[in-house]
């Protein structure tokens, strides 16, 4: 599978995550990745071993961190998500995101262990992005979402 | 009246189970959450449950080996439990289907899926 597939597969995935898990409705045309650098992102990682090693990356602003929590949990618009809600959100839809993204890729007969997720610092970003790397919006607000095998 | 736990590290994916199971028009005496293996099996030891609902990546104490510690008592091994996850692998879920577990679904879930599988366990 090239990187082109790949990345396919992973917008997918992810659109049809975000708008089942937590009914946001994703921008598929794909953003304009100039000027990323500017912009602040949470950003989770989850490694996966077994028929494959590889790790998966998601980088959310917090605007949309807080939009998925609340709509994950019937709030209103005003109720303030807290850090510990945001993080949560952001590593489970990370979870999901990968889940599907192995089964999609590699079929229902092969076995992976999955980490984790976790909140990584800059020092841990993949710099420069991987070439996997999808680049979405939601409400105008960048999201972005790769794979490393 | 029934009580279950919900096992699952992500408070959020908690809560949203919850409020599923508050939806479901089934009688419910109490809803326990645990956020591990290990606190699951404390609530089952203090507790009396009629269903566990358990993801199976969790730190601590993994869903696996919550279920192979059920399946090895036997005062926990006739509780059913359901499986909620993101595990998509065949040879995996059939293992578990070998521990005894009822149902399994997969996420991203929908509470339709999540009554359904509670309406094949307790009855309509």
């Amino acid at each position: 599978m090239d990187n082109e597939e790949v990345k396919n597969l992973l917008c997918g995935i992810t659109v049809s995550v975000l708008e089942s898990a937590a009914f946001l409705f994703v921008d598929e045309e794909k953003m304009d990745p100039s000027g990323i650098n500017e912009i602040s992102f949470k950003v989770a990682r989850i490694l996966f071993s077994g028929f494959k090693e590889g790790r998966v990356f998601l980088w959310m602003t917090e605007e949309t961190a807080d939009d998925a929590a609340r709509n994950m949990l019937g709030l209103d618009d005003d109720y303030e998500v807290n850090e510990k809600q945001r993080d949560d959100v952001l590593m489970e839809i990370l979870n999901m995101i990968t889940g599907n993204l192995l089964t999609t890729m590699f079929g229902e007969n092969v076995i992976f262990k999955l980490s984790i997720p976790e909140i990584i610092n800059n020092e841990d970003i993949p710099e420069p992005l991987p070439e996997t790397t999808v680049f979405l919006s939601i409400d105008e607000a960048p999201l972005l979402v790769s794979i490393e095998l | 009246m029934y009580s279950v736990l919900i096992v699952d590290d992500s408070e959020i994916i908690r809560s949203v189970l919850q409020r599923t199971l508050s939806m479901a028009k089934i009688p419910l005496s109490n809803i326990y959450h645990a956020a591990n293996g290990q606190e699951a099996v404390d609530i089952l030891d203090n507790s009396w449950i009629d269903l566990v609902m358990t993801d199976l990546n969790m730190p601590v104490m993994s869903g696996f080996e919550l279920i192979d510690i059920m399946y090895k008592r036997n005062d926990l091994n006739l509780i059913p439990i359901i499986v909620i996850s993101t595990e998509g692998s065949a040879l995996r879920i059939d293992e578990l289907k070998d521990r005894g577990v009822k149902g399994y679904l997969r996420k991203p879930f929908t509470p339709e899926s999540i009554c359904t599988t509670l309406k094949q366990i307790f009855g309509e």
